[in-house]
């Protein structure tokens, strides 16, 4: 059975209103049909009937607003975990470089004073710096409470998760741009080897892992500014 | 009122085993004697919350119709969760009685 042309209508509302998670959409939508579909039983197509069965239903825009605050939070956490994990991954691949331009003597030339100073200065303040917000971060994330609604409270909350988010991934940036410099440096004073491309992969791997969280972030900033701006007369009125 | 409860209503409705959206909506219904006629869609985000919450587990069935549709069950961790509300319940609901009985009779005094 296909749903009427009413309940289409409905069903792409709906579909517009929940567009902040294209996910969620999708998922709501195929149940939500087959509620209504079941609703209006064997009269599809009577077109008070189908009425009738989406005024039960209620407000598009009032379940799409019920849905927000998870789908906000969900994000967040995810950007949180994800921020941790690189933390983690970008640790042991700096620790194992490290390691490794030790063994092959790889050093920066004494007489760059300025850089080989400076830059592991800035490397390693800027991961530590990472390392201390991102568990805060990760700590405040991971104790809120998901609200039945986007009021005030709730998102200051979202706010000061996307916010700590951003503050852990800045430095993260900083350490990880200027250790790729300090390895570029290194690479072109040393001695032409096979061995170049262990260091050479970790870096290229350190820099997939910024690109994902730039990806994550974007992707929550984004979905906070659509909720912000589909609600804001509904955020208005409470 | 019920909207604070809605969550605990949800659980109940699915205490009995697995269901579908509009089955919920139905035993809801039908189990508060029509008392509780939500706006249907009401349902949706909490069913939702639930799962996320790992409450409650769902999955794409085949219904009779043909149609695919999401059918939800109870976790270990919501049954729990259902006889620690369905507890506390309890205690709040004697409690009002006990206190509204004490009303009636405060009520009836005056008039003697």
């Amino acid at each position: 059975m296909q749903p009427s042309v009413l309940v289409t209508e409905y069903l792409d509302q709906l579909s517009r209103e929940l567009s902040f998670d294209p996910k969620l959409s999708r998922r709501v939508r195929r149940e939500v049909e087959d509620h209504l579909l079941d609703a209006i039983g064997d009269d599809a197509g009577d077109d008070p009937k189908d009425a009738a069965a989406i005024a039960r239903f209620g407000d598009p825009r009032e379940i799409a607003l019920q849905y927000a605050p998870l789908a906000l939070l969900q994000q967040a956490r995810r950007v949180g975990g994800i921020l941790i994990l690189a933390i983690a991954a970008i640790l042991v691949l700096m620790k194992g470089r490290g390691a490794l331009y030790e063994l092959l003597q790889w050093r920066l030339p004494a007489d760059w004073l300025g850089i080989s100073t400076i830059g592991p200065a800035i490397d390693r303040y800027g991961f530590m710096v990472a390392l201390v917000v991102g568990i805060l971060g990760w700590v405040y994330i991971g104790s809120r409470r998901v609200s039945a609604t986007l009021r005030g409270g709730y998102e200051r909350q979202l706010n000061l998760c996307l916010l700590l988010s951003v503050a852990t991934a800045s430095p993260l940036f900083g350490s990880v741009i200027t250790d790729s410099i300090l390895s570029g440096l290194r690479f072109s004073v040393a001695p032409t080897s096979a061995a170049a491309l262990i260091p050479l992969t970790s870096v290229v791997m350190e820099v997939g892992v910024v690109a994902l969280i730039i990806v994550q972030l974007r992707k929550a900033v984004q979905r906070k500014a659509l909720v912000s701006s589909l609600f804001a007369d509904k955020n208005a009125d409470r | 009122m019920l909207k604070g409860h809605l969550d605990m209503i949800v659980l109940a409705a699915l205490a009995d085993g697995p269901a579908h959206g509009y089955a919920v909506i139905q035993e809801i219904r039908h189990r508060s004697g029509g008392a509780f006629d939500l706006p249907e869609g009401t349902i949706y985000p909490a069913l939702h919350r639930l799962e996320q919450g790992g409450l409650l587990n769902s999955r794409w069935t085949a219904g009779e119709s043909g149609r695919q549709r999401r059918v939800y069950s109870l976790t270990r961790s919501g049954r729990r969760a259902l006889a620690d509300q369905r507890a506390v319940w309890q205690r709040f609901a004697e409690a009002i009685g006990g206190l509204l009985g004490k009303i009636s009779h405060a009520t009836v005094r005056p008039g003697h």
